[in-house]
């Protein structure tokens, strides 16, 4: 066939989707009828936007220079460097050498704590009465002449001697203040790219509940300069702030009120929070949670951030004791500041898989599930560098860089606690399934919860539920396109069990191209027994190199390991590049609500401390992971009776 | 000879005056001439009014009566121990501070050199002279069928050649191949999507086959791929109108790295610098970076 031909055959196509009535139904994909789907679909899946085909990677949670910790660790690196390097430039890094990603990502929300964010003046506004003094008007034309500098050296000369026109003296008062919030905007429409890449305006709200219990969110605008400038961030300390959750909610109801604008807010490290992420006592008035709260909470927060380099927290050794890859970065030793130490009883509020399961029983307790919630990882980075991959890893913060010594370092004291340095994750990416890379579609995908996160590579995972799924689906050539016909993909629901039906569900991973193949595939799945105790399960639905599972579901064969420790190296000679399975709930009972999600877990490779001992021929002691199975979880999907 | 001196008259005008002048001073301290004044705050109107401005921004609505006195007073505390940490130049050893102020004149540079719009002529010279940086990348749109070499162990080959041979009278890649979430085709697309998604130099070796047929397999991270190339575009350097943000963005960039070195180098004129020695230089330390 020519490529006219083609041409004609899409056009035609083109033409015939026009005259169907929407492009919502994306067809039936079997190849009895695939001639007849032709006309309902266009021929490229990409056109007419029926269904995403394509997974953008993003950080929401960056830090720059402009957080006020991070510019006190030393990091030097502003907002547009943020940017670039996001973009896939190469930078110098703060301390340690030039430094770029082995792929661009897609989108990026810096997302610096909207505390203390500093104010400089602006003196080059073009205000009429700076231009009214004669000195005023003059520098003005000399600096859009180019001669910026000059100018520059002149004001700091005549500040020194007392000299400077009364006229041009700015204070804070003045409305010759630019803040940062300003430039932080500024720096997202300069480098806002649709299509190509995504900058989201966002602010993070660090909520620390005395004595450092971690509330903090992460706040996403979907909205461009002319609506997010309107409002500035929520801040914590009052009187203008408070570190109430709740206070957070009621600004961002009153910023789309104002605005017509659209908002949410993630929240992170409940691992850190002391029991206080997702609880089911509001610690604001010590009593249960209201209907009120749940709802509210459902609606701004869709998404948690659940793995960062601060620890991973999908679940705990103490709450999954039947789940052996459980303990992954466990970070459990105490609050942000380690002010206080941790309890078990503290636990189950603070780890994404446990609030799921809360959020079931709340659901019935007050008819609104408050932790419906899908899952994304990112960086959290305060070094203006979104780094998660192990062989590239630039630390937390400045002092982190890559150096001989940071292994070592203590990242927080308190209490006889620490964390140490080595205990930092290369973790993590968020992975959204959108149709294109606009803040609107990338935005409207983290709201429908159709994402996941990783501990950093970048496998291509499919997560599809529906009451018909067969095992050819998993056979046929666009599985994803089956899984949209028959199912709901990641982030959805299950409603009304048809009679004699189990859920039925599509599961897919691509390795990451660049990355490590495929040891399994698992379905997590938590519900509300019959007598209102929350269970959790897991299930292995598909794993590599032909190992079996057994009739409980399980796998206990691990699936090998080739990492060369010493040269920081492992081999693809184990594990699957593509893993992909229909799997079918054998536990299923139609009057108990439910969530499943997928955890996809690679073969084991050389964790980022290894790097660091081959590169700077280091000795580490015993205690130091030096390996690691890395892994995606997907948003959930429920089972509402 | 004592008591005739205890009635003298003149000692008691003396005592007497003494005596006066020491409560006198005592009762008005701010007499002694030694003291200097108060020095005064002033909470402006125009410092209310941002004070409003910022909770009003913040909260969504004006503050109260009682919320604004609570502002007033948190302003009030914070200056007053600000002017007292700096009387006691407790700036002067603090990173944090030091840091803070660094940031401040470099975006104070930042600023007052980003005012300067550039020329029509700067920017197409600065366009030419980094052609590189502007060049668009090749482009291709494919349809790819993906096949698993552990799914043929013995019929590699065959299979392959089948396959092409039957793509190439009926050329629907969606119903052929083996399963992959790959999607099947690719509109108009960089070269370095294609890298992105199937690895290594899938990319440049299928650009490098001619379009209109199916041809392969071409390797990639996951198997091999028959592939039908649609459309080829090379790639070029678009006219400055057609990538005028993109090139200002960049000729901007270059600028404020530039500017903020020449002022510093300005300013280090000014003063007289001595390094002193360090007792013991630690060799070799920073080499591995």
């Amino acid at each position: 066939m020519s490529t006219s031909r083609i041409r004609i055959v899409y056009t035609l196509t083109v033409l015939l989707v026009a005259s169907v009535a929407h492009g919502q139904d994306v067809g039936t994909a079997t190849s009895e009828n695939l001639r007849a789907v032709a006309q309902k679909r266009p021929y490229s899946p990409h056109a007419g936007g029926a269904v995403p085909t394509r997974v953008f990677w993003g950080d929401t949670h960056l830090h720059t220079s402009f957080s006020l910790d991070a510019g006190a660790f030393g990091n030097r690196l502003g907002l547009e460097e943020a940017y670039r390097f996001a973009r896939g430039e190469e930078l110098q890094s703060t301390s340690a050498g030039p430094v770029k990603l082995a792929r661009p990502l897609d989108f990026l929300v810096i997302a610096d704590h909207s505390d203390n964010m500093g104010f400089f003046p602006d003196l080059i506004a073009g205000d009429p009465a700076l231009l009214s003094d004669p000195k005023g008007r003059e520098w003005s034309e000399r600096i859009k002449a180019g001669e910026g500098v000059g100018v520059a050296l002149e004001v700091i000369d005549l500040f020194s001697r007392g000299k400077i026109p009364p006229k041009l003296i700015y204070y804070p008062d003045t409305k010759m203040y630019r803040t940062a919030w300003e430039r932080t905007i500024q720096a997202a429409e300069k480098y806002n790219e649709p299509g190509r890449f995504t900058a989201f305006i966002g602010y993070e709200w660090t909520s620390q509940v005395p004595p450092g219990q971690n509330l903090h969110r992460v706040v996403v605008y979907r909205d461009g300069a002319d609506k997010a400038k309107q409002t500035v961030p929520a801040t914590t300390y009052p009187p203008q702030g408070s570190s109430d959750p709740e206070f957070l909610w009621k600004l961002l109801q009153q910023y789309e009120d104002k605005t017509g604008g659209d908002v949410l807010a993630i929240p992170h490290n409940g691992n850190l929070s002391n029991g206080l992420m997702f609880p089911i006592i509001n610690h604001v008035d010590r009593k249960p949670l209201t209907k009120q709260y749940a709802t509210t909470r459902s609606k701004w927060e869709p998404l948690v951030e659940a793995t960062q380099m601060k620890g991973d927290g999908e679940t705990h050794p103490f709450l999954s004791p039947n789940d052996e890859f459980a303990d992954f970065g466990t970070w459990d030793k105490g609050n942000l500041n380690l002010s206080e130490l941790k309890t078990k009883e503290m636990l189950q509020y603070e780890y994404v898989r446990s609030a799921l399961k809360t959020g079931l029983k709340l659901q019935q307790e007050l008819g609104v599930n408050p932790y419906k919630f899908g899952l994304i990882g990112s960086t959290d980075s305060h070094t203006s560098l979104s780094t998660a991959d192990e062989d590239n890893f630039f630390g937390k913060h400045a002092g982190s860089e890559p150096s001989p010594e940071r292994y070592a370092h203590p990242f927080m004291k308190g209490s006889g606690a620490e964390f140490k340095g080595w205990e930092t994750l290369a973790s993590g990416y968020a992975a959204v399934w959108a149709k294109e890379n606009t803040r609107e579609a990338i935005f409207d995908a983290m709201e429908r919860k159709e994402v996941y996160g990783t501990t950093g590579p970048r496998m291509t995972v499919r997560f599809f539920a529906g009451w018909d799924f067969q095992p050819a689906d998993a056979s046929s050539r666009q599985p994803a396109v089956i899984g949209y016909q028959k199912g709901v993909p990641m982030g959805g629901d299950l409603a009304k069990a048809p009679q004699g039906k189990a859920p039925t569900f599509l599961v897919a991973a691509l390795k990451d191209p660049i990355g490590a193949n495929l040891d399994r595939l698992q379905v997590i799945k938590g519900w509300v027994d019959k007598s209102g105790k929350l269970q959790e399960r897991l299930y292995d639905v598909a794993v590599s190199g032909g190992r079996q599972i057994g009739a409980d579901g399980r796998c206990k064969t691990p699936v090998g390991n080739t990492v060369d420790v010493k040269n920081a190296t492992w081999s693809n000679t184990i594990g699957n590049t593509e893993l992909i399975t229909v799997w079918k709930d054998p536990d299923f009972d139609p009057a108990l609500s439910a969530f499943y999600y997928l955890r996809v877990l690679e073969i084991p490779t050389p964790r980022w401390t290894a790097y660091d001992a081959k590169y700077y021929g280091l000795k580490l002691p015993a205690e130091i992971p030096l390996e690691q199975q890395e892994r995606a979880y997907t948003s959930p999907i429920w089972y509402t009776p | 000879m004592i008591k005739s001196f205890l009635r003298e008259p003149l000692l008691h005008f003396i005592v007497l005056a003494g005596s006066l002048f020491i409560v006198w001073g005592i009762r008005n301290p701010e007499a002694t001439p030694t003291e200097p004044p108060k020095p005064k705050i002033v909470v402006s109107e125009a410092r209310i009014d941002s004070l409003i401005d910022i909770f009003a921004k913040v909260r969504q609505r004006p503050p109260t009566g009682q919320e604004l006195r609570g502002l007033i007073d948190d302003y009030l505390q914070e200056e007053i121990l600000y002017r007292e940490a700096l009387a006691m130049r407790l700036d002067e050893d603090d990173t944090i501070v030091r840091r803070r102020l660094r940031q401040k004149m470099e975006l104070f540079i930042e600023d007052i050199t980003s005012a300067a719009q550039p020329s029509e002529k700067q920017l197409e010279e600065f366009l030419q002279a980094n052609a590189d940086q502007f060049r668009v990348d090749r482009k291709m749109a494919l349809r790819q069928v993906y096949l698993d070499p552990e799914k043929h162990p013995e019929t590699f080959e065959r299979d392959v050649a089948e396959l092409k041979s039957k793509l190439n009278e009926e050329s629907d890649p969606h119903e052929y191949g083996d399963t992959t979430l790959l999607p099947a085709v690719f509109e108009l697309s960089p070269l370095s999507q294609f890298t992105q998604m199937f690895g290594g130099q899938f990319g440049s070796e299928v650009f490098a086959l001619n379009a209109g047929q199916w041809q392969g397999p071409v390797p990639s991270s996951y198997g091999a791929h028959l592939v039908f190339v649609v459309e080829k575009q090379e790639g070029r350097l678009p006219p400055l109108e057609e990538i005028r943000s993109k090139v200002e963005l960049e000729w901007f960039a270059r600028k404020r790295v530039n500017a903020k070195l020449e002022f510093y180098e300005r300013l280090r004129e000014n003063f007289e610098i001595v390094i002193e020695s360090p007792k013991e230089v630690s060799a070799g330390k920073e080499s591995a970076l």
